[in-house]
């Protein structure tokens, strides 16, 4: 009985496992020291643009500033917060049109709610966007609403105001709002404006206003700019203003770094995408050229996620940079903070909260990020309280090897490389790093492994070059000798053979197939008429082709492969080799046999089969050369590459010109159509797989209301 | 026609399985709501006494109440500022928010939205007279009858060993059309004044955190979190968390709320189905309070079409007693180290909690190897990684113990069949060969035996990847709610989004854990082992839904503390692992001491709760240094509470490690950290000595922001984690740095 409930169970158990329940797998080795997890994306490692790995955290939440820190009633929105070259903290709250003035020890030293001019006017800032305070301690307030760039000083003095311009080049549309504000170590001013896409406007020491500063590209295709073309040429006045065009995404904010080059960062870079943005961080010298940022570089996470069943997109909005040159942005729907470096490096990422913000160091709506030595400063317009983050001990010496090693001093940095490395066995900055110096030491062989650890191809193909320039010039006599007495004995063995008038292999089927190599016509002249052909050998050629594709990845030179075991599909190589060629032949034959062609099924599957030796050929080549070959010599490769497919099309051809008895325009127009049969079949396949997928997903459904009910 | 015949013998099989599989599953089904023929309210009544309290139910408000003899009121169901007379700016009295005036608040699921809605006894029950008094030994029952919904909850009040106890039965809740959830228990009796400048509350959350109150402008913060974390069990996809931090890991609360009153809410029975819920700021009520909620069903999340998901509740209840006792606390003892104590002594009497004097200052944790995928020919498959094999970790063990005057504690992680990966329940009951198999074992223990360590086998007992070693995937299993199979999956916390790069695997039937702890014992008691680790175990809660006792994560402490008990019995140690408070009190080392809070907005600092109980009664180590964020204020808040410290190391690391599902393998290998461990040894291991198996006696946190721990042996030590040196009786304490000073109070 017992066992008959068993059976039954297992039978319930089976029909009902597709839609499993899910719980988080939990382990005793992580610890919730920190709310939110501390990671890093490892750049162009096996293949994968971003690879997350877990990291030793770099920064850590300190402690909060909100209302009752600043002992204030409330505050209301929060939409900024900066810092002063003394470490005083200033911090806007936009919602109630008051600032609030920190020390460098964070404690409340006074606050502002009201500008007044020396002849009795007060200005307020209530809904101000942006907070900055320049060298001379002047306070700019980006005071949005008011459409006006308000400075005071500490105790609440009118200064000056910069309102909208009158300029030609300023449009008559155009809206000045100012949201952000910024100013270089010479007293130009740059002002973003809420929906101007012409770039920041730029103000001169004088507050002369100079013109439009920056701005972001327009993604456009051949078809768009055709059709911009042809509105310009061919439309009336009236048509031209009814058509879209496209507009450049606005900066929403913008930082002066040390060296008065500006850092701007864009929210959304591709609105028709929920996914992941690009291109979003940008830095321009002071002639307004953008010199660093690449247009198809996501600064934000590899890929979005779900909340709450819900996609949301990436945002980044708050960018600051330190005197060293690391950029930091916040996203604020994840409410992350990435780190990079001046090479476009990331070092770490921490932060989160994606719009909830329970805890210390996670959001609900960030607004804007400041630094404070080697504090970072982030403010939450929803929590209305601006977070304190220190680096760690990790942190700090991971930032000063970094900045470094960026400049050169290889040999300042490498015990802090060591260090980090014993700390955090996830660092590729540290394994490149590592790899950098003991190739400037011509340890080779260290920076080979810490290269290739590190997915640092450019670092090992120098090594590798230095390393196989020692050995050539070492063994090169030896190697060279071989060679020429390796062809002697070949030529010598080969002669030696024909004169005795041996087959070099006995067996005919299998010397049919190896001379179709060199005697395509003769070979499979002999498959289509003494049946020289063997489906056994076809399906042997077919497992070596697999296996030399596989070990291709798997086992070809560091520098020309990207293998990654837990995400290497050798289903989808199955399906490229054995698949390929299984569908080739039904397509084929089916195709063939409609227009009179006498090829039968075995015939064609030998006749593609055998001509996948030139690619083997190829594979071969490749697993031993692409150890040899530095990167700069991949052309090599390719060319090879190119010839042996050439030669399996010529093969194919030949063959398929054999055994169908066809014309050559005959066997184009075939072949043409038979790769539209395989798209056919694989289009069947896809259907019929998702429609047995969901009978199965219909029957799940009734039993599980079955079970219901 | 034989084709025809044998398609319907399927289906008919099929069938009937489907229907068969669904039997055998008892079912609860509460009595049905009945109005009764009239309602007996009361307009007061003295309910019992003694020569220093009486407990008294106060007439028209129905509220209960415990007064001194003198007439001043010590607890009630309602905030005890409240019954002080307090005019506004208007000169009139403040009328109390009837929120506050309810015993109970529950929450109740609609039958046709499956939405949840809030009932509150005062303004459904009470406020119309729908309430019914009963007297019982050393207290009352009132029944709220919440004639809307056609739901009564009798809740029963009593005093007895001057302690107040609140309780419900479940199994007597009637209902009709609407079903109960939950029940929050006395929400505001542990409430006080948003304007108090004394008072606080206290939650259990990680270590344990303080909240001030405050009063907003609008709105109000509020906290809700259960008890011994989530319930494994539960479909969580839809509400992982977006963060991560300490959980619930102690079934107390408390609320300081005057300058020499407070009180200790244990949560006495039922505390695995309990939440610990918070509310404060709020303007409208002008009080902030803590309180436990029940929930009596489980939900599951479901996904209907368009991808939205709703909660499904479950048809039957949890048949149990809840109760949570009020515990008053006076003059030195009104504050969160008197609850600590008072929670201490439940624990003794209740789990059997005993004094230790075995505190160990280093405590390892060694991970013996992971699963890493490796391609034969591009077919993956798993190879198992060695990161440390039983001689290797012999070696690290002897090299460390060398460097310590005391016991080291070891504990041995994923040296099982599949390491750290769950397959096999408890790792198959054996040690991978690759690591030394039994016979390594036997030599690790016979080391540890001779050189004063103490070792222990970890092991999984409650995950069930594959069958074997007499788990059955199929049939040895827990169930769901809607009796599904539930499968643990990993998450990317980040993306939020379970990966498909380590197979998912089960929970182990909650009848099975005992049978599975005894083998575990049977099978690697020979190698000389002389403990276990039992991580899973003892912070994990789940449901099982083939068993009613097991509803709703039903009788797992009982369960838990049976099968330590019975580990112990056996002759060997138990090590756990942030272990809730039924796990923690009979276990012979806690290893990941909750040493935060999980600093919730609403919190205002963080106090070392969990550490106060423990210390002096069961070893206490850290969470991993080497894998903290700041290793040195490990050592700070190791310190604070006389915590030994904990390292989780392995002898091999690669890169090919990227890709385990741990984040422990970046900082732990041995030859890169050892030399850091002997220095954090050689700092902190004399101090440590002198606060070696004692017990705290005080703790506190100065103006200057000095925390301040008193141990029962003399000795007071003060941590300063601020940035600055700091000053305190003449001494002085250096910026992150503490002082160990004998013979201060």
């Amino acid at each position: 009985m017992k066992c008959f409930k068993r059976i039954i169970a297992f039978l319930a158990v089976v029909l009902l496992s597709v839609p499993m329940l899910l719980a988080e797998a939990s382990t005793a080795l992580d610890s919730p020291e920190i709310s939110y997890e501390s990671y890093t994306y490892w750049q162009d490692y096996a293949g994968q643009e971003k690879k997350a790995v877990y990291i030793k955290p770099m920064y850590e939440p300190s402690f909060a500033i909100d209302y009752k820190y600043l002992g204030a009633e409330e505050l209301i929105k929060i939409n900024d917060v900066c810092t002063d070259k003394d470490g005083n903290v200033y911090i806007l709250d936009g919602g109630a049109g008051v600032v609030y003035i920190l020390d460098n020890k964070y404690q409340l030293v006074s606050k502002i709610e009201v500008v007044k001019s020396t002849d009795g006017e007060e200005y307020y800032f209530d809904n101000a966007g942006g907070i900055f305070v320049n060298d001379e301690g002047a306070i700019l307030i980006a005071n949005t609403d008011y459409e006006t760039v308000l400075a005071t000083d500490k105790n609440g003095n009118y200064l000056y105001e910069l309102i909208l311009p009158e300029s030609n080049i300023i449009p008559e549309d155009f809206t000045y709002s100012p949201i952000k504000v910024a100013e270089d170590s010479r007293g130009y001013i740059y002002v973003l404006s809420q929906g101007s896409f012409y770039g920041a406007l730029l103000y001169s020491p004088d507050n002369e206003f100079l013109g439009f500063f920056g701005a972001n590209n327009v993604a456009s295709t051949i078809g768009e700019s055709i059709k911009a073309l042809f509105t310009e040429l061919f439309m009336t006045n009236e048509k031209r203003a009814l058509s879209d065009s496209k507009l450049p995404y606005q900066f929403v904010d913008l930082v002066v770094d040390g060296s008065d080059f500006v850092y701007t960062v864009t929210g959304v870079t591709d609105s028709s995408s929920i996914e992941v943005q690009t291109g979003q961080v940008k830095r321009f010298n002071p002639g307004g050229v953008s010199v660093f940022g690449n247009d198809d570089f996501n600064y934000a996470d590899a890929t979005v996620s779900k909340v709450l069943n819900v996609t949301k997109a990436q945002d980044l909005l708050g960018i600051a940079v330190d005197d060293k040159n690391f950029v930091y942005v916040i996203d604020s729907t994840y409410g992350r903070i990435f780190v990079y470096d001046r090479e476009n490096q990331l070092l770490c990422v921490f932060g989160g909260g994606i719009g909830r913000g329970e805890t210390l160091g996670t959001f609900s709506l960030p607004s804007a990020i400041a630094l404070n030595g080697d504090d970072v400063l982030v403010s939450d317009r929803e929590l209305n309280r601006v977070t304190i983050f220190k680096a760690t001990d990790y942190g700090k010496l991971v930032m000063n090897a970094d900045d470094v090693i960026i400049s050169g001093h290889y040999d300042k940095c490498k015990e802090d490389w060591l260090k980090i490395m014993s700390l955090d066995k996830n660092n590729q900055l540290a394994y490149k790093s590592l790899a950098k110096i003991y190739n400037s030491e011509e340890k080779y062989d260290l920076a080979l492994d810490y290269a290739k650890q590190g997915y640092d191809k450019q670092t090992y193909s120098l090594a590798f070059k230095s390393v196989r320039r020692e050995f050539l010039a070492k063994y090169f006599p030896i190697i060279f000798i071989g060679i020429i007495v390796l062809l002697v004995l070949v030529i010598i063995w080969v002669q030696r053979r024909s004169k005795q008038e041996k087959k070099p292999v006995k067996n005919i089927k299998l010397n049919t197939m190896l001379n179709s190599l060199l005697h395509p016509f003769n070979s499979f002249d002999r498959v289509k008429y003494k049946n020289e052909g063997s489906c056994k050998l076809a399906f042997v050629l077919i497992a070596v082709f697999y296996c030399t594709t596989v070990l291709k990845t798997t086992a070809g030179g560091f520098l020309f492969t990207d293998y990654d075991p837990a995400e290497f599909n050798a289903f989808l190589t199955l399906i490229q080799t054995f698949g390929f060629v299984l569908l080739w032949t039904v397509a084929n034959w089916a195709v063939c046999t409609l227009f009179g062609g006498i090829g039968k099924l075995k015939e064609i599957f030998v006749v593609i089969s055998y001509s996948l030796m030139p690619l083997i050929i190829y594979n071969l080549l490749f697993l031993g050369l692409s150890h040899f070959f530095v990167a700069n010599e991949v052309g090599f490769l390719t060319v090879f590459n190119v010839i042996c497919l050439l030669y399996a099309g010529i093969m194919i051809t030949v063959g398929s010109l054999k055994i169908h008895d066809f014309s050559f325009g005959r066997f184009v127009g075939t072949a043409l159509l038979s790769l539209f049969g395989m798209v056919v079949v694989v289009f069947l396949i896809f259907i019929t797989a998702t429609l047995v997928q969901q009978l199965g997903g219909f029957i799940v459904t009734l039993i599980s209301e079955i079970i219901y009910s | 026609m034989k084709k025809v015949k044998f398609i319907t013998l399927i289906i008919t099989v099929l069938v009937s399985s489907l229907i068969l599989s669904s039997c055998g599953i008892a079912k609860v089904d509460n009595a049905v709501y009945k109005t009764p023929k009239e309602f007996s309210p009361s307009d007061g009544l003295t309910i019992t006494e003694n020569e220093e309290y009486i407990f008294e139910l106060a007439g028209g408000d129905a509220t209960v109440m415990l007064k001194s003899k003198s007439g001043k009121i010590l607890w009630a169901t309602s905030p005890l500022e409240s019954f002080e007379e307090k005019l506004d700016e208007y000169g009139d009295p403040v009328k109390l928010h009837s929120k506050l005036k309810s015993s109970i608040i529950i929450e109740y699921v609609e039958p046709t939205t499956s939405k949840i809605s809030i009932a509150y006894s005062y303004k459904n029950c009470v406020e119309s007279g729908n309430y019914s008094v009963k007297k019982i030994d050393n207290g009352i029952e009132i029944t709220y009858y919440f004639e809307e919904v056609k739901i009564s909850v009798p809740v029963q009040y009593t005093f007895k060993d001057n302690v107040v106890r609140v309780s419900v039965d479940s199994a007597r809740i009637t209902e009709d059309e609407f079903s109960l959830y939950s029940v929050a228990l006395v929400p505001y009796a542990c409430g006080i004044d948003n304007l108090s400048e004394n008072g606080y509350l206290f939650i259990p959350s990680g270590s344990g955190a303080i909240v001030e109150p405050c009063q907003l402008a609008e709105g109000f913060y509020s906290y809700s979190r259960e008890l011994y974390g989530n319930d494994a069990a539960r479909y969580r996809e839809r509400e992982l968390d977006t963060e991560k931090f300490p959980e619930n890991r102690l079934a107390v609360y408390g609320a300081k709320t005057s300058a020499d009153s407070a009180f200790c809410a244990i949560i006495e029975n039922g505390a695995e189905h309990a939440f610990i819920e918070a509310e404060v700021g709020a303007a409208n009520t002008g009080y902030s309070s803590v309180w436990a909620k029940f929930a009596f069903r489980a939900y599951q999340w479901s996904k209907i079409k368009n991808e939205q998901q709703v909660k499904l509740y479950s048809n039957d209840m949890s048949q149990d007693t809840v109760s949570v006792a009020f515990h008053l606390l006076r003059g030195e003892n009104a504050n969160y180290v008197g609850m600590a104590d008072t929670y201490r002594e439940f624990l003794k009497e209740n789990h059997s909690m005993k004094s230790s004097v075995k505190d160990s200052l280093l405590n390892l944790k060694i991970v013996g190897g992971v699963n890493i995928t490796e391609t034969f020919l591009g077919f993956k498959y798993d190879k198992f990684f060695a990161t440390t094999t039983l001689a290797e970790a012999e070696d690290m063990i002897s090299e460390l113990k060398a460097q310590v005057n005391g016991t080291v504690n070891a504990d041995l992680i994923g040296f099982g069949k599949s390491g750290i990966d769950v397959k096999t329940i408890a790792g198959g009951y054996s040690v991978n060969s690759k690591l030394g198999g039994k016979s390594g074992l036997k030599d690790l223990a016979s080391f540890a035996k001779e050189n004063d360590c103490n070792l222990f086998f970890n092991a999984d007992v409650i995950g069930v990847g594959k069958s074997g070693s007499g788990i059955s995937k199929s049939s040895d299993t827990a169930l769901s709610q809607d009796k599904r199979k539930i499968k643990q999956y990993y998450y990317n916390i980040y993306l939020r989004k379970k990966t498909s790069d380590f197979s998912p695997y089960l929970l182990v039937s909650r009848g099975l854990i005992p049978e599975i702890t005894e083998k575990l014992t049977d099978k690697l008691g020979d190698t000389g082992i002389k403990g276990f680790g039992l991580d899973t175990l003892s912070s994990v809660c789940y449901s099982d839904y083939s068993k009613v006792k097991y509803f709703n994560k039903g009788n797992m402490a009982s369960d838990v503390s049976k099968a330590i008990a019975s580990v112990k019995k056996s002759g060997y140690a138990v090590a756990v692992n942030e272990a809730n408070d039924y796990a923690a009190a009979g276990s012979d080392v806690i290893y990941d001491v909750p040493l935060t809070s999980s600093k919730n907005n609403m919190f205002s600092y963080d106090v070392p709760f969990y550490g106060i109980v423990f210390k002096g009664y069961v070893p206490l180590s850290t969470t991993s240094v080497n894998l903290s964020a700041d290793n040195n204020k490990m050592i700070l808040r190791a310190a604070e509470i006389g915590a030994g410290l904990s390292y989780t190391l392995i002898n091999n690391g690669s890169t090919k490690l990227f890709d385990s599902f741990s984040s422990a393998f970046y900082g732990s290998v041995y030859d890169d950290i050892k030399d850091d461990i002997k220095a954090d040894i050689k700092a902190y291991g004399e101090d440590f000595q002198m606060i070696s198996n004692a017990k705290i006696s005080g703790h506190s946190i100065l103006e200057n922001g000095l925390h301040k721990t008193v141990f029962d042996n003399g000795v007071t030590v003060y941590i300063n984690y601020t940035a600055s040196d700091l000053e305190q009786d003449g001494n002085i304490i250096k910026a992150e740095s503490y002082l160990f000073c004998k013979g201060v109070k």
